[in-house]
């Protein structure tokens, strides 16, 4: 499903360079600015591929911007630092799923806290909608997920997949092939996305 | 008449497919009220993933996590080199030598070789050095008649002597489940510290020894002003003055002798005993007791098996700070008051602040490889709402704790050295009864432990508290 709508952390503008050397020389002021400036899209990100309302977001964001600020030092500008970030972002995730898959997790019930422009019977309807697309995609092994996201919600071709989870396309082509086939027979067989006649 | 698979039919409604299949498609789920109904949940699906695009962004991350990110000190790693430049001065060394052997040796007097003979390989000292791995307040150290406050970061060893302020309090590691701590307003000198012998002067204060398996020879000792400790494997207290020696003996075997007599005394554990001149009550410690104590033991060791410098690698150290001073506890353990600096291993670690009045803070910390200095603020209580009464998780541990421990020792059993924190999130319904049970971490290996865990909890019901959630870590340690 490519809706046309990438999703991009923000443009780097001329003072990015500025900012990342003061973060590469470990300025604690240039560490919170960074923070300020990409958290908002670190988060949405996050949102898209561990689905929303977990009560664990807070620690994968906590955890993106540990690594980024780790890794930073090797951040040479071969590509934009909103891309290097948004890779950083997806390989967090991936660990997270990891760990979710390990610890059995139970997701919780909430599911995103709003839908705006609806009647709170349409809104309902749709956080009751998203929420079974989540439980369908806790299914997926992590790898499989991420690729998922990335292409069916966000729209990305393989080969951009390939260069942000550091794979081949081929490899990204396989997985995307298995995991829209998983995805959509489990979707096809759950009553909740019906038309809002289900409980 | 076979049905589509939901891929193809996910195809369709994405518009992918050419107009000879999209025909094929629209007739075949004209015929099939299977397919027909597959198609429309596709399709919502597909209609709610677009929609998600357009979800508000959770608000998370506000000022406390931007303080804990700022304050972690993560010092980015240096830009790597690349490999093909190594490559190339290896080539170019290679290249050289190459050129030197091919050379047509000039014609030079030839000088007789002189032979080099490298000196003989002498061992180095032996020392030993010990890693703090808790300091809070404020301690000195004198270190060849050189006074210097003590830092969280400093090595200990033999010669040193330290001192501790009212209400400081300094612990420190040498070897595998070997270390102490020393008490408030204490003076402890390490008069040896090598990997044979152990032996610490406690002029005055109060120390707690835990000492692992040792070598065949090894010799371990603390002396106090009237007497001396010799130790048999064991962990112990010492409390001393310049006439009186408490000493409480938790596990093994302790030798007590008088300076300058020959009174001994053996105290196996657990026992009590106080020593005076020339004389010496002895009282058997309540097992219980005992247990108690060490689980609030604040010796905080590390593992240690591959040396010092393993756990220097494996570990870091973590300074607390809050606004106004709290009491720390660090994976279940109360370390006392902040300021202070904990040294612990790499990974994840809950964090929790009390004080009286004040809401707690509690909270999982990521430890990197960098020291990190976590900042919290606490807020007073009045000024948050209370939910609904307090939810009695510790009562319900208490009652449960067969239960509890039953799920930990199953996988102890495969994993003797098993350690670490389960956290469960636990929801609690209008009546009391739990209605939602998350792993929210877990520093355990085994994953059988938090799974028990969150089906054992599944079950309970609470007297007090409603309508509340509640995260309690679970600290799991081998006895």
């Amino acid at each position: 499903m490519n809706t046309g709508k990438v999703t991009v952390l923000n443009v780097d503008d001329p003072q990015v360079p500025a900012l990342v050397e003061r973060c590469q020389r470990g300025e604690r002021e240039a560490l919170g600015e960074f923070y300020r400036r990409y958290r908002q899209d670190v988060t949405r990100n996050l949102t898209r591929v561990l689905g929303p309302g977990r009560g664990d977001l807070e620690d994968v964001l906590q955890d993106v911007f540990i690594e980024a600020f780790r890794a930073i030092g090797r951040f040479r500008g071969d590509s934009k630092l909103s891309t290097w970030l948004y890779r950083v972002c997806i390989n967090v995730a991936l660990q997270r799923l990891r760990k979710r898959k390990r610890l059995a997790e139970v997701p919780a019930d909430d599911v995103a806290e709003s839908v705006s422009d609806q009647t709170p019977e349409r809104g309902l309807d749709s956080r009751r909608r998203l929420d079974a697309v989540y439980r369908i995609l806790d299914h997926l092994s992590p790898k499989k997920r991420v690729v998922f996201v990335l292409h069916e919600i966000e729209g990305r071709e393989p080969k951009e997949i390939a260069g942000i989870v550091g794979a081949p396309v081929l490899t990204v082509r396989t997985r995307l092939h298995y995991a829209r086939k998983e995805f959509y027979a489990r979707a096809a067989a759950e009553p909740k996305l019906d038309g809002g006649q289900q409980s | 008449m076979s049905c589509l698979r939901a891929d193809r039919l996910a195809d369709y409604a994405g518009g992918k497919l050419s107009s000879g299949a999209t025909a094929t498609v629209e007739k075949h789920v004209q015929a099939c009220a299977r397919c027909r109904t597959a198609l429309a949940r596709v399709q919502a699906a597909q209609d709610v993933m677009r929609e998600s695009l357009e979800l508000p962004v959770p608000d998370v991350g506000g000022v406390r996590t931007e303080a804990t990110i700022r304050w972690l000190r993560v010092r980015p790693q240096p830009p790597a080199r690349p490999a093909f430049v190594v490559a190339l001065g290896l080539a170019a060394c290679a290249a050289g030598a190459l050129l030197l052997v091919g050379r047509e040796p000039a014609k030079v007097p030839i000088a007789p070789p002189k032979i080099a003979v490298a000196p003989p390989v002498r061992p180095a000292a032996v020392r030993l050095q010990a890693l703090i791995t808790l300091l809070g307040g404020d301690v000195s150290l004198d270190r060849a008649g050189r006074v210097t406050p003590l830092q969280a970061s400093a090595l200990v060893e033999g010669g040193d002597r330290m001192v501790t302020a009212p209400g400081a309090r300094v612990a420190a590691q040498w070897g595998e489940g070997s270390g102490w701590l020393l008490g408030p307003d204490a003076e402890l000198a390490l008069a040896e510290l090598t990997p044979l012998s152990q032996k610490l002067e406690l002029e005055r204060g109060k120390i707690e020894v835990r000492v692992g398996a040792r070598r065949p020879g090894e010799t371990m000792q603390v002396s106090a002003p009237a007497h001396v400790i010799t130790v048999r494997g064991t962990w112990f207290t010492v409390a001393a003055d310049a006439s009186r020696t408490t000493v409480e003996v938790f596990e093994g075997v302790v030798e007590v002798t008088e300076r300058g007599g020959t009174a001994t005394t053996l105290l196996r554990a657990p026992a009590t005993a106080v020593f005076g001149r020339g004389r010496s009550s002895t009282s058997p410690l309540d097992p219980r007791e005992a247990d108690a104590r060490r689980l609030r033991s604040q010796l905080n060791l590390l593992p240690f098996a591959a040396g010092l410098h393993g756990a220097l690698d494996a570990s870091a150290l973590l300074a607390v700070r809050s606004e106004p001073e709290g009491a720390l506890a660090v994976d279940g353990v109360d370390l006392g008051a902040t300021p202070l600096a904990v040294r612990r291993p790499l990974g994840r670690h809950y964090v929790e602040l009390t004080r009286a009045q004040w809401k707690p803070i509690r909270r999982w910390v990521s430890l990197g490889p960098e020291t990190g200095e976590l900042r919290l603020a606490l807020v007073r209580a009045e000024t948050i709402p209370e939910p609904s009464g307090p939810v009695a998780v510790e009562q319900m541990v208490r009652e449960r704790g067969r239960q509890i421990r039953a799920c930990y020792e199953r996988s102890l059993k495969r994993d003797p050295t098993l350690a670490g924190t389960v956290s469960l999130r636990l929801r609690v319904g209008d009546a009391g009864q739990v209605t939602g049970v998350r792993v929210e971490d877990s520093t355990l290996e085994d994953p059988q432990v938090a799974d028990c865990l969150r089906h054992e909890a599944a079950g309970w019901s609470f007297k007090t508290g409603r309508n509340a959630t509640v995260v309690y870590p679970f600290v799991f340690r081998p006895q």
